[in-house]
C-alpha cells in the first residue's frame, strides 16, 4: 500500500510549481483519476523516469525539462480542457493519453490547434490511420501487435511440426482495443490459413465467462486468442482451468502482462502468452537497468505501460534538442526526423500503409514460465525459448 | 416571465462577450452550455413532471452519433441531422415511455436505465449501425457562411445557442397550460386526472420534447468531441450525471440545472487542476454536503427563503 | 458432450451464478424494501468488501473467508454510521435527495480505495479457485458452490431475523407503512439505522465471499454491482427477502443461457429484458406480494 495522499500532495505541488526562467515545460495529459487510473499511475512512473534522466544529462540544451501534468479523469471532457488550457500555455508539444476514446478528440483538438502530440497509452490504429502532421506515437498499434501474435503462432507452428495449429477461438471485450485487435486478428487468420472455430465478444464487467469458454470447448481450437480488459483476464483464466478448456497456444492480451496477473492466477498462468511493447530481458541494451530504475521508482513491480511513458519523454527531448522550443513548427519537424535508440525501442516516425507518425516499433511475445514473464519471441530478441504446447490442465 | 426572459437576454449578452474576454477557456465554457442545456432539458421530464429518468445519456449519444454518421458516410450537414436527431429521438422518446410510464417512482427510473443500457449494447454492438466499438471520426464539416464549425468559438456559440433555445423552452412552458398540466401530473397523477388531464398523455409529452432537446446537444458534443465511441456516448455515468446536474441546481425551477451545470462543472475542473488524483473523492463529498444542507437544490432553496421573506414581510405589514 | 449433457451444465452454471447474484442482491433487497431509496453505493459496499478480504490477505495471510469474522462487524458499523449521520438526513426530503446522497458515498468510497490501493485490479488467489468436481456429470464449481452455500445461509439467517425476532417484526411492520409503525411505538430511525447497517454487512459479505472467485477495480466494478443488484431485487420482488434467490437465479439462467445459444456480446440485455417484461408485467416480482405501482 502506498502512501497515496503524500503522492498526491506532490504531485499537486509539481502541477502548481510555476515555471521559472530557463525552462523548457511540457504539457502532459494523464489519467490519474477514474477508470483509467491502474494505468495512469504507471504511465507517471515511467515519465518521471525519463525525467530524472534527461535533467541529469543537461535538460534540453542546458535548459531544465519541467512537466506539467494535467489529470483527464478518464474522459475525453477534462482532456480537452486540458489540452486547451496547454495550448494556450505555448507549450512546445503535449504527451497524452490512455483511452482512445480520449487521445482521439485530443488528437483531433491539437492537429487544429497545430500542437504536436506523442500519444502515451492509447494504441488504437484510428489514433495514426489516417493520423495527422501533428500526431506521432512511439509504441505499438493494433496491427502491430495482431501481428506479433500471428507471427508468434507461425513460429510455433514451423518450429514444432508434429504440433498442428490450424484453428483459432477469439474471445474478446467489446471495447474499442479488443475489438480492433481481434478485427485484425480475424483478418491475419484467414490471411494465414487459420480457421476461426470461435468469436465472442462480452460487455465490460462480465464476471462468468463458462458459457463461452464451454462454447469454445466443444470446438476444440488449437489456439486461444484473448483480448480481455485489465481485470478480467484473471477470472477468463481462473474459469478456463475450472471447465477443462484446454488449447495448444493461450495469448491473453491486456491483464496477462500485467505483474499483478500471475500473483492472483497463481500456477494457473504458466504457458499464458501476451504481447508487450517492452520487457527487462529483451536483448535491447540498457533494458535491464531501465527496469531496475522503474522499479525504484515505482515501488513495485514495473510493466511495459511504465516504459512506454518512459519513451515518450525520451522522444519528446530528443526532437527539442534539436528544435527550437519555442516554435511548434520547428518541433514537429524535429519530431517527424526523429531517429533514436532507446532502452525501450528504436524510434522513427513512418508514413506507410495508410498510417502516418506512427513508429514502426516491434512487438514482443512474454511467456509466462513458472511464474515469470519471458521474453520468446522474435527470436532474436528472445530470452529464451517459447514452452509449447501448453499440457492439458488435467496434467498440470 | 418577462423576468425570466430579461435574465435571459441577459445570459445570453454575456455568453456572446464571453470567448473574446476568455479565449483560452472555451472547452470548459462548452461543458458547463451543454450540461446546463441537458440537464435543463431532463428537468422538463424529471423535475417538472416528476419522472426521474437515469437513461438520458442515450439521447446524447443519438445525437452525436446522427451527426457523425452523417457527415462521415452519408455527407449530411449537422443541422440536418440534428433536426433529423431531433425528430427520432422524440419517436424513441414516445415509445420508451409508452413502455415504462405504467411504472411509477423509482421503478419508473430502474426501467430507464435498463432501456439506456440495453440501448448502450446495442450501439457497441451493432457495427453496420454505429461503426461499432471502434467509434467513428468527424473528419469533415462544412463552413456554413465561411464559419470553421471546428473551432471552439464557433462551437462555444452552438452550445450557447443550445442552452438559451432550452431555457427560454422552460420558460414559455411554466407559464403555458401545457406546465401547469406537468406539474398536475408530478403532484398527483389520479387528481391531475379528476381535473381532466391525461396524465400518460403529459408525460409522453414531456419525454419527447426532452428527448429531442438532449439529442440536440449531443449534436453539438459530437463536432465538439470529432471522435467518439459507444461506451463513452451511451455511458450510464453520463445520464448519471445529467440528473445530477440538474437535481442539485434545484429540479423543477427554470434556472436550477444551469445553476447546477455551473457550479458541478465549474467545481469539477477546479478540483480536477488542484487535487491531483484526489480530485472525484472531493467531487463526492462536495455532493453529499449540498445534498445535506441544500437539499432543494441550489436555485431550489434560495427561492424557498425568498418566499419565506416575502412571507415574513407580509405578516409584519 | 451431447446437447442435454451441455445444456444442464449450463442451467447449472447457470443457477451456481444464480447465487452469486443473489448474495449481491440481498443487501439492497432489504435497504430498498424498507428505506425505498435507491442505492447507488451498494455495489460499492461490495467492492468494499472485496478489498478488506485482499487487505486482510496481504497483511495477515487470512483466508477470505476467515477475514468475515473482522469484515462483518464493520460493515454494520459502517452502515449504522452512514445512515445516521447521512441518509437520516434526506429521508423526509424529495426522494431523490437520498438517491444523491448514495451517488456522493458511491464516488467516495470508489476513491478512497484508489487512494489507498491503487487503480490496479485485485483479487485473493487461493488454492481452490479452479477446483470443481462431478455431480452426475456436470461439473460444479467449488467457489462458485461456496458462494451459493454462503448465499443460503444468510438468506435463511435473514429469513428468521426477520420473522422470528421482535426486531425483525420492527422492520417488517416500518416496511409496509413507517407511520403505522410510528403510532405502534416502533423506533423507525433507529429500524432504517439497523436496516442499513444490515444491507452493508451483507453487500460486504458477498464482496469477501466473493473475492477468490472475481476480481475488484476501484472505480469500475460497483456500478456492475450495482445494477445487478436492482435486477435482482426487481425480479425477485420486495415482500420476502428469499425472493432474493429465486431472482438471483433466474437472472442466473437467463444470462447463462442466453450468452450459450445466442449472441454472448449481448449477455448483459438479456438480464436487463427479463427485468423490464417483470418490472412491466408482474410488477410485485416473481415472488413478492407488495405492488410496485407506488
Amino acid at each position: 500500500m502506498r502512501i497515496a495522499i503524500a503522492a498526491a500532495l506532490a504531485a499537486t505541488l509539481s502541477v502548481v510549481g510555476a515555471p521559472a526562467q530557463a525552462q523548457v515545460e511540457i504539457g502532459v495529459i494523464n489519467s490519474l483519476s477514474g477508470n483509467f487510473a491502474a494505468f495512469g499511475e504507471r504511465y507517471r512512473t515511467g515519465l518521471q523516469v525519463a525525467l530524472d534522466e534527461i535533467n541529469a544529462n543537461g535538460g534540453i540544451k542546458g535548459q531544465q525539462l519541467t512537466l506539467s501534468i494535467q489529470d483527464d479523469r478518464s474522459e475525453a471532457k477534462s482532456a480537452l480542457a486540458a489540452a486547451e488550457s496547454f495550448a494556450s500555455k505555448g507549450v512546445p508539444l503535449v504527451i497524452g493519453s490512455y483511452a482512445s476514446s480520449i487521445t482521439g478528440p485530443l488528437a483531433q483538438f491539437l492537429t487544429r490547434q497545430k500542437v504536436p502530440l506523442i500519444v502515451l497509452g492509447s494504441a488504437d490504429d484510428s489514433i495514426t490511420k489516417p493520423g495527422s502532421p501533428w500526431v506521432f506515437r512511439a509504441k505499438h498499434n493494433s496491427t502491430i501487435v495482431a501481428k506479433a501474435y500471428f507471427d508468434y503462432f507461425d513460429h510455433l507452428k514451423n518450429t514444432k511440426k508434429d504440433v498442428p495449429l490450424e484453428t483459432v477461438a477469439m474471445l474478446y471485450g467489446n471495447g474499442a482495443w479488443p475489438t480492433s485487435l481481434a478485427k485484425e486478428g480475424k483478418r491475419l487468420a484467414s490471411e494465414r490459413g487459420y480457421k476461426v472455430v470461435g468469436d465472442q465478444a462480452y460487455d465490460q464487467g462480465v464476471t462468468d465467462f463458462r458459457p463461452i469458454l464451454n462454447r469454445f470447448r466443444g470446438a476444440n481450437a488449437d489456439v486461444l486468442y484473448i483480448v480481455s480488459y485489465a481485470e478480467d483476464g484473471v477470472a477468463i483464466t481462473r474459469q478456463m482451468r475450472e471447465v477443462g478448456l484446454n488449447a495448444k497456444v493461450i495469448a491473453i492480451d491486456t491483464s496477462a502482462a500485467l505483474p499483478s496477473f500471475v500473483q492472483q492466477v497463481g500456477e494457473s498462468a504458466d504457458y499464458v502468452a501476451t504481447a508487450v511493447s517492452w520487457s527487462q530481458d529483451v536483448k535491447y541494451p540498457g533494458a535491464q537497468e531501465l527496469y531496475e530504475r522503474l522499479k525504484a521508482k515505482a515501488g513495485g513491480e514495473p510493466s511495459f505501460y511504465e516504459a512506454e511513458g518512459y519513451l515518450a519523454l525520451m522522444v519528446a527531448a530528443d526532437a527539442l534538442r534539436r528544435a527550437d522550443p519555442k516554435s511548434r513548427e520547428s518541433v514537429r519537424e524535429a519530431l517527424a526526423a526523429t531517429n533514436i535508440t532507446t532502452p525501450v525501442t528504436t524510434v522513427s516516425f513512418k508514413s506507410a500503409d495508410g498510417f502516418q507518425g506512427q513508429n514502426p516499433i516491434r512487438s514482443l511475445i512474454l511467456q509466462i514460465q513458472d511464474g515469470k514473464h519471458v521474453t520468446v519471441f522474435p527470436e532474436d530478441l528472445a530470452a529464451k525459448p517459447p514452452q509449447h504446447p501448453t499440457p492439458e490442465w488435467s496434467s498440470r | 416571465m418577462t423576468k425570466h426572459l430579461i435574465g435571459l437576454g441577459l445570459l445570453l449578452a454575456a455568453g456572446i462577450a464571453y470567448p473574446a474576454i476568455f479565449p483560452n477557456n472555451l472547452t470548459i465554457a462548452i461543458s458547463v452550455l451543454l450540461f446546463a442545456g441537458w440537464a435543463t432539458s431532463w428537468d422538463l421530464l424529471g423535475g417538472w413532471n416528476g419522472q426521474v429518468s437515469l437513461g438520458h445519456a442515450s439521447f446524447v449519444g443519438l445525437g452525436a452519433y446522427f451527426v457523425a454518421i452523417g457527415q462521415s458516410q452519408f455527407g449530411l450537414a449537422p443541422w440536418w441531422t440534428m433536426a433529423m436527431a431531433a425528430a427520432f429521438a422524440a419517436i424513441l422518446g414516445y415509445f420508451w415511455g409508452w413502455l415504462t410510464f405504467s411504472l411509477r417512482g423509482p421503478y419508473f427510473s430502474l426501467s430507464t436505465i435498463a432501456v439506456a443500457e440495453i440501448l448502450r449494447l446495442v450501439a457497441i454492438n451493432e457495427d453496420w449501425l454505429t461503426g461499432g466499438a471502434t467509434g467513428v471520426f468527424i473528419a469533415t464539416l462544412p463552413e456554413p457562411f465561411g464559419i470553421d464549425l471546428f473551432s471552439r468559438t464557433a462551437q462555444f456559440y452552438m452550445a450557447l445557442a443550445f442552452a438559451a433555445v432550452v431555457i427560454a423552452t422552460v420558460i414559455v412552458i411554466s407559464r403555458a397550460r401545457f406546465g401547469f398540466q406537468l406539474r398536475a401530473v408530478r403532484e398527483d397523477e389520479d387528481s391531475a386526472m379528476a381535473a381532466g388531464i391525461d396524465p400518460t398523455a403529459t408525460k409522453l409529452k414531456a419525454f419527447m420534447l426532452s428527448a429531442a432537446l438532449t439529442s440536440i446537444g449531443g449534436g453539438i458534443y459530437g463536432i465538439v468531441l470529432a471522435f467518439i465511441e459507444p461506451h463513452v456516448m451511451f455511458a450510464l455515468l453520463l445520464s448519471v450525471q445529467i440528473a445530477l446536474t440538474a437535481i442539485i441546481g434545484g429540479r423543477g425551477t427554470i434556472w436550477g440545472p444551469a445553476a447546477g451545470a455551473l457550479v458541478l462543472v465549474g467545481a469539477g475542473e477546479m478540483f480536477r487542476t488542484t487535487f491531483a488524483e484526489a480530485n472525484m473523492l472531493i467531487y463526492g463529498i462536495l455532493i453529499l454536503v449540498v445534498v445535506l444542507f441544500v437539499p432543494r437544490g441550489i436555485v431550489g432553496e434560495l427561492a424557498r427563503r425568498h418566499i419565506r421573506r416575502l412571507y415574513a414581510k407580509r405578516a409584519q405589514s | 458432450m451431447a446437447g442435454i449433457d451441455i445444456f444442464l451444465q449450463n442451467v447449472a452454471n447457470g443457477v451456481l451464478m444464480g447465487g452469486v447474484y443473489a448474495l449481491i442482491g440481498i443487501g439492497l433487497t432489504l435497504v430498498f424494501g424498507v428505506m425505498r431509496t435507491i442505492n447507488f453505493a451498494h455495489g460499492d459496499f461490495v467492492v468494499l468488501g472485496m478489498y478488506s478480504a485482499v487487505l486482510f490477505n496481504a497483511l495477515l495471510g487470512w483466508d477470505p473467508y476467515l477475514s468475515l469474522l473482522l469484515a462483518m462487524p464493520i460493515g454494520f458499523l459502517t452502515g449504522v454510521i452512514v445512515e445516521r449521520f447521512i441518509l437520516s438526513r434526506v429521508i423526509d426530503a424529495p426522494p431523490e435527495s437520498a438517491l444523491l446522497a448514495t451517488l456522493g458515498i458511491s464516488l467516495i468510497i470508489g476513491n478512497a480505495i484508489l487512494l489507498t490501493f491503487g487503480g490496479e485490479p485485485r483479487s485473493v488467489q487461493v488454492s481452490y479457485a479452479s477446483s470443481t468436481f462431478s455431480i452426475a456429470g456436470v461439473n460444479v464449481s467449488m467457489v462458485l458452490l461456496l458462494a451459493g452455500i454462503a448465499t443460503v445461509i444468510m438468506i435463511a439467517a435473514l429469513y428468521a431475523l426477520l420473522n422470528r425476532t421482535e426486531i425483525g417484526r420492527a422492520i417488517r411492520g416500518t416496511a409496509e407503512n413507517r407511520l403505522g409503525a410510528e403510532l405502534v411505538g416502533i423506533d423507525t430511525r433507529r429500524i432504517h439505522s439497523i436496516v442499513f447497517g444490515l444491507g452493508v454487512m451483507l453487500a460486504v459479505m458477498a464482496g469477501v465471499t466473493l473475492i477468490p472467485l472475481l476480481f475488484a477495480t476501484p472505480t469500475n466494478t460497483g456500478a456492475v454491482f450495482t445494477l445487478k443488484a436492482f435486477v435482482v431485487t426487481v425480479l425477485g420482488g420486495l415482500g420476502n427477502v428469499g425472493a432474493a434467490i429465486a431472482g438471483g437465479i433466474l437472472l442466473g439462467v437467463v444470462e447463462v443461457l442466453g450468452a450459450s445459444y445466442f449472441m454472448s456480446e449481448y449477455r448483459e440485455a438479456y438480464g436487463l429484458i427479463a427485468f423490464l417484461l417483470i418490472l412491466l408485467f408482474r410488477p410485485e416480482g416473481l415472488f413478492g406480494r407488495t405492488v410496485k405501482r407506488v
